[in-house]
């Protein structure tokens, strides 16, 4: 008994464990057939349509992309005439020559397009300021359009005669895009994220809402928003650094104008070499500073949580003013009413005080 | 007696020459100088007056600094910018459009749909609307529960009203009869000296216009003036609080008054070598 039962085992092993077992190995003797194909075709390999010269018109949706630098000596470099493209610029740059700039970089025509994509490139003229006036050769405008749900990320643009990057329709977004030296606005989309604009003849950065981004100009707004400007900083020489409904952790700084005008302002800081520092209706937790005889910080009802600070006008100024901080060689604080307030330089002129001295 | 018409003529033309306030304001044709002061710059603004025009230009030549061109009949304004060789249309306000809540904007030309239309009586005007409810799939019925309210309207903020106050007190300002105005708003007072013997006031435009947030007291006087038909010959803001000595914030003074007829009809109109950019939507 004992040597039967292992004996028995290894033999239903062996059946059941093909690789142990010979008794089934013969597969089917018929040759198979021919190897199947395994090269792609071009379109399986790059979908995508090439521009390798300009001018180029886009008339079909579909997915574009640049093989090289593209360059005209007049009107428009590429057009897009349809809905659902995508253009990559790959890296390269499309520039002009033109020397009395009329043409637009990309220009998004047949209003209103939509769904458009253009990333990843260069738009270059060779407008420069001379002291205020930009003149040069160049495109009139890096890309231009009114189209919805569109989308230009990852772009630059740089000297052009009048504006980078203009999409006045709706859903239009602007990202991660520098524009520099352009004579009249830098970028006017509806949502701007993570821009950085410098060196306008006009406002710099005009949108519904910006975030994270940067608006320089001289004689133009640096940042002007319908909405609200978050994370933003906006410099301006002749007007308002920043002017928006709201604000929020934002920087205005201007020569001439208000440094920072809202509605409502929150963490943030206006600066004003001659206007009032920051200018607003509701204010919490900001700094508003004129080095010369306007108001530091002038809020229409109350100011939390503030400073403001005069070089000869009045520091800060509010209808109430709580938990306030002011300082002037003039009026410190202004206000109705004043609720544990302190001037660290000047005198407070505040009809109902509570909590202070 | 015939020779006696002409010279008749002549003496009442000389007289009207010589005293301003015998020509109707909208009879005015020639420049108007005037120093705007903010701060510790002073700028120069020169006001030209053709038969159905005005330009305001800055006096000073170190930057290009934007023109203005209004056309008297409709108020249409033209914004130059020499920095780019370019010039922007604005459009005319409406007439009968409500006047906007002191302290709020103006609004503009309504492009874009998310802005309602003004109130008279609540506050912004170019807040962004409700959104649009999503559509549920279908087949699925909504939840009972309360209904969704609408988007309650803004409540109007009580904001102390600018009004231009005429006081009794007149003189006579290079030629022309003004009158005193009072205009004070928060520890702040602004004496205005104006006439109505010419024509209204326009405020200088660097740009397209105030968009967002509140104005100020120097954002509005001018307005205020141009709803009145007045040109003011000085106007001083200060602080109440502080003493007479104390720094002026904003000053603006007529310095030359000069009737002339004005022949060159190009500076009505955007040079040929500008092109047209399109104005913002608000």
């Amino acid at each position: 008994m004992k040597t039967t039962t292992p004996t028995l085992l290894l033999a239903l092993f062996a059946i059941f464990n093909s690789e142990l077992s010979t008794a089934f190995a013969q597969g089917s003797l018929t040759p198979p057939g021919a190897p199947a194909a395994t090269m792609k075709t071009l379109s399986q390999i790059e979908p995508r349509t090439p521009i390798s010269s300009a001018p180029f018109t886009i008339t079909s949706r579909g997915s574009y992309y640049l093989t090289t630098n593209l360059t005209v000596s007049s009107a428009t470099a590429i057009n897009i005439n349809t809905n659902d493209v995508t253009l990559d610029l790959n890296g390269f740059t499309i520039s002009s020559t033109e020397a009395n700039p009329l043409g637009i970089g990309i220009g998004i025509n047949n209003f209103p397009l939509r769904n458009i994509r253009i990333f990843n490139g260069h738009i270059r003229g060779s407008v420069t300021n001379n002291n205020g006036v930009y003149m040069g050769p160049g495109f009139a405008t890096g890309i231009a359009g009114a189209p919805e749900s569109t989308l230009i990320s990852h772009v630059t643009v740089t000297g052009c005669l009048n504006e980078g990057i203009s999409l006045s329709g709706e859903s239009t977004t602007v990202e991660s895009c520098t524009v520099q030296t352009v004579g009249h606005f830098g970028i006017w989309a509806a949502t701007v994220n993570d821009c950085s604009v410098i060196d306008c003849g006009n406002d710099a950065i005009i949108a519904d809402n910006a975030f994270n981004s940067r608006g320089e100009s001289y004689a133009g707004l640096g940042i002007s928003c319908l909405v609200s400007a978050m994370n933003c900083y906006g410099r301006s020489g002749s007007m308002a650094g920043i002017f928006a409904t709201m604000t929020q952790n934002c920087w205005g700084i201007s020569t001439n104008a208000v440094g920072l005008s809202a509605f409502t302002v929150q963490n943030s800081y206006g600066y004003s070499y001659t206007a009032a520092g920051l200018n607003a209706n509701n204010v919490q937790n900001c700094y508003g500073i004129c080095a010369g005889s306007d108001y530091g910080l002038y809020s229409a009802y109350t100011a939390i949580g503030c400073y403001g600070q005069s070089g000869t006008g009045i520091g800060l100024s509010a209808i109430v003013a709580n938990n306030c901080v002011g300082s002037s060689s003039g009026t410190a604080i202004q206000a109705t009413i004043g609720i544990g307030c302190y001037a660290v330089a000047g005198t407070n002129i505040i009809t109902n005080k509570y909590n202070m001295p | 007696m015939k020779p006696l018409i002409p010279i008749r003529g002549a003496i009442l033309c000389f007289v009207s020459i010589l005293l301003p306030q015998f020509a109707s304001a909208h009879d005015f044709e020639g420049r108007i100088a005037a120093t705007f002061t903010h701060g510790p710059g002073v700028e120069t603004l020169v006001y030209t007056f053709g038969t159905n025009c005005l330009r305001i230009e800055r006096g000073e030549s170190n930057q290009p600094y934007p023109k203005n061109l209004v056309a008297a009949d409709t108020g249409a304004i033209t914004l130059l910018f020499p920095n780019n060789r370019s010039f922007v249309r604005l459009k005319p306000r409406d007439p009968n459009a409500p006047d906007a809540p002191p302290g709020f904007p103006v609004s503009g030309a309504t492009g874009r749909p998310m802005q309602p239309s003004p109130s008279r009586a609540v506050g912004p005007t170019n807040l962004p609307g409700m959104p649009e409810q999503p559509q549920l799939p279908a087949g699925v019925e909504p939840q009972v529960a309360a209904p969704v309210a609408a988007m309650p309207a803004m409540p109007p903020m009580p904001m102390e009203r600018m009004e231009l106050r005429a006081t009794k007190d007149t003189t006579n300002l290079l030629g022309y009869t003004c009158i005193r105005y009072e205009l004070s708003v928060r520890g702040e007072a602004m004496e205005i000296w104006a006439t109505d013997q010419l024509p209204p006031f326009e405020p200088y435009l660097q740009n397209q216009g105030h968009r967002f947030g509140p104005r100020m007291i120097e954002d509005q006087w001018g307005e205020l003036l141009k709803t009145k038909k007045l040109f003011p010959l000085l106007a001083v803001l200060k602080f109440e609080s502080q003493p007479p000595t104390a720094p002026e914030r904003l000053r603006f003074e007529v310095k030359s008054i000069t009737r002339e007829k004005i022949e060159d009809g190009a500076l009505f109109q955007p040079p040929p070598d500008y092109h047209e950019l399109p104005p913002m939507p608000f």
